[in-house]
């Protein structure tokens, strides 16, 4: 998996060669680190529930194999079944709000302080969206899936 | 519905009816759906009689709605406890102590008040998370580090509140170190600011922590006593550039030179990062699980057979590349004459600030970014037993010393054997408070039939320990009057303290209710049974 967006611009400072002191480095506010990484632009209306996916769910469920939601389900499903949340596409949004209110194994579950009623149905109508819309590369996936 | 204990239903609806009036309807909560998010979900006592469960939870949205909420509560004398972003899981997660009492769930709460680029620090209330206030700070252009534990959704406030720790500089990765400056609201929904913070028109709230007169902050810390609404953080410039270099030692009796030293390097400041004490040969089969540390014939035995080194010692520094390569080669030399075998080995190097592509490499903890990747410890995939439902931490802190690790280690590992308590992780040596080792282990938890057995277990591992002298730093609500039990000098004089500022302070007592093993007047002769 790779990166294709780069949150911040990343400026790669180049070290001063000699015994010379190297000036200081000019101040940058550094990668963001959070959401996910992989998804591109997404439909204008999914725009609020891909904000609640990227704040509470991709930590732990963005495509990175390493991350604990997605490696626990790949381990569960063996690759039947996508183990990248944003991924899915056999989830409806019952389901999705059952697992989010419910908690599941270590993930403890969400609160209406964290994640609102409203923020839910957001957020379950971007996870049921087509995957296109949701900002995922097609193309990209079913290549992977192939490949796997 | 639950009504709290010794309550009349009627004054409980007429308490909620007050709280609901003050936060509106929509912040108070009663159903059981939505109370199942305020249940420990890493209890040890899951669905048994004793789980420890909310009877309502209320979210008020400011300092005022906080005033509010307790006066309402302590009017009538209705048990309330204070969480942050409700995220301490192995710690009691969103749950109270005292069943039957009324969560006051401060998420909403979740304003970065201020951020000094000037003195580097910050203002911040109790809903922030380290996840927002990193991004806060990166979107903001700040050139400030927060400190995150390895879990990025907790609070800055709740983890330093609760002692949390993280893996950065000193004087900023053990959390409570960092404070300064704690506005708390108390049972009587009066207003209190610690240090500075008295002053009116003060602009130091978060320079000089003391004050005047006896030093106030740590009544709130791990307490009963108040509700924490703001509190003030020392914050990490950004350093130009990060090294992380480390020494091996081959043989066992090379372990007290090596404590001793980097005690002497640390304590002398000559490296600012968290060290990393830990053994090549004991965590070759898992890096996160010490092995029992044999005898020191077996062990050197061992590293002839296998080429492994018996012990390491990691350093990170932070600062100009100049300096921290200085202070490493002044590290190397040192060893290099006092240890004989010793080999060294520059393990990453960053300069700062970091680019995308680092991310991918790092431990991003060790460069104050917030995650969640140590959760992949409970995923079926990185964990060696069956999959769990949670975890607990086990957390001694012991001597500093080379017979405090091997100490710590042979009898943690024994207990735990003897026991049968599993373990997912453990190391003997974790270094995020300053100048201590805290030893810690994380057991997994299942929601069954095992957990009567695994509370009986970790109490008795707890009186091993308190005959060694060793206390817990911090620890699960099931475990918490046990733990309390340990720091028994005089006559369990500290908890005695303890209970007559409660009693001063908050005289109906209703907040945080057995908390950290101190209940009020009226339960604590069963201890809340």
């Amino acid at each position: 998996m790779t990166r294709s967006v780069c949150l911040v611009p990343a400026i790669l400072l180049l070290a001063a060669c000699g015994g010379e002191t190297p000036p200081a480095p000019e101040r940058h506010p550094g990668p963001l680190g959070q959401g996910d990484p992989t998804l591109g632009a997404s439909a204008p209306g999914l725009a609020e529930g891909r904000a609640v996916y990227e704040h509470w769910c991709a930590p732990c469920h963005a495509p990175v194999p390493s991350l604990a939601g997605t490696l626990a389900l790949q381990t569960k499903y063996e690759g039947e079944i996508p183990a990248a949340l944003v991924h899915r596409t056999d989830l409806d949004k019952d389901t999705i709000a059952l697992f989010v209110r419910q908690g599941v194994a270590w993930m403890a579950p969400f609160r209406k302080t964290e994640i609102t009623d409203e923020e839910l149905d957001r957020l379950t109508d971007y996870l049921t969206a087509p995957l296109a819309d949701r900002g995922v590369d097609v193309a990209a996936l079913a290549a992977q899936e192939d490949g796997e | 519905m639950i009504t709290p204990p010794g309550l009349s239903a009627a004054t409980f609806a007429d308490g909620l009816a007050e709280m609901r009036s003050a936060v509106g309807g929509e912040w108070v909560f009663t159903e059981e759906a939505d109370l199942h998010a305020y249940r420990d979900f890493y209890s040890v006592f899951w669905d048994e009689p004793e789980e420890r469960l909310a009877s309502a939870a209320v979210a008020p949205g400011s300092v005022e709605e906080v005033q509010a909420v307790l006066r309402a509560a302590n009017a009538r004398g209705i048990p309330v406890y204070p969480i942050s972003t409700g995220r301490n899981l192995g710690y009691g997660g969103a749950a109270p102590v005292y069943s039957g009492s009324v969560v006051i769930d401060l998420k909403r709460m979740n304003r970065v008040l201020e951020v000094n680029e000037d003195t580097c620090s910050c203002l911040v209330e109790p809903g922030v998370s380290y996840f927002d206030m990193y991004r806060h700070l990166r979107e903001s252009g700040s050139k400030l580090w927060i400190d995150v534990p390895a879990p990025g959704w907790g609070s800055m406030v709740g983890n330093a509140l609760d002692s949390g720790g993280g893996y950065t500089a000193a004087g900023y990765r053990g959390h409570w170190e960092a404070v300064c400056g704690v506005e708390a609201v108390l049972a009587d929904g009066e207003v209190f600011r610690s240090g500075m913070g008295a002053v009116p028109g003060s602009e130091t709230w978060q320079q000089y922590r003391m004050g005047i007169g006896p030093c106030l902050d740590g009544l709130f810390r791990q307490s009963t006593l108040g509700v924490v609404t703001k509190m003030g953080f020392w914050l990490f410039p950004e350093p130009e550039a990060f090294l992380s270099a480390s020494v091996e030692v081959p043989w066992f009796e090379d372990l007290g030179p090596l404590v001793e030293l980097v005690n002497e390097l640390e304590f002398g400041n000559l490296f600012n990062g968290m060290p990393s004490i830990g053994s090549p040969l004991l965590q070759d089969a898992n890096p996160a699980l010490w092995e029992m540390v044999p005898t020191p014939d077996e062990m050197n035995a061992r590293v002839r057979e296998t080429g492994l080194n018996a012990w390491r010692a990691s350093f990170q520094f932070y600062g100009p590349e100049a300096v921290i390569r200085a202070q490493w080669e002044y590290i190397r030399d040192r060893f290099a004459a006092t240890i004989g075998g010793a080999s060294f080995r520059e393990d990453e190097f960053y300069r700062l600030p970091l680019s995308d592509a680092d991310l991918d490499r790092i431990f991003k903890a060790r460069f104050g970014i917030p995650n969640l990747e140590r959760f992949s410890l409970g995923s079926r995939g990185a964990n060696p037993l069956a999959p769990s439902d949670g975890h607990i931490w086990i957390s001694a802190v012991i001597p500093r010393t080379a017979d405090g690790i091997v100490e710590g280690t042979r009898t943690m590992l024994e207990a735990c054997r003897r026991l049968e308590i599993p373990i997912l992780a453990f190391s003997p040596s974790i270094t995020c408070w300053a100048r201590s080792l805290v030893m810690f282990a994380a057991v997994p938890v299942y929601k069954d039939e095992r957990n009567p057995k695994l509370r009986a277990a970790v109490m008795e591992l707890i009186d091993i320990f308190a005959e060694k002298g060793w206390g817990e730093y911090r620890c699960p609500p099931a475990f918490m009057d046990k733990v309390m039990g340990a720091y028994s000098f005089n006559d369990h004089k500290l908890r005695r303290v303890n209970e007559q500022l409660k009693d001063a302070l908050d005289p109906r007592g209703i907040i945080s209710v057995g908390r950290y093993g101190i209940w009020p007047a009226h339960l604590r002769e069963g201890r809340g049974a």
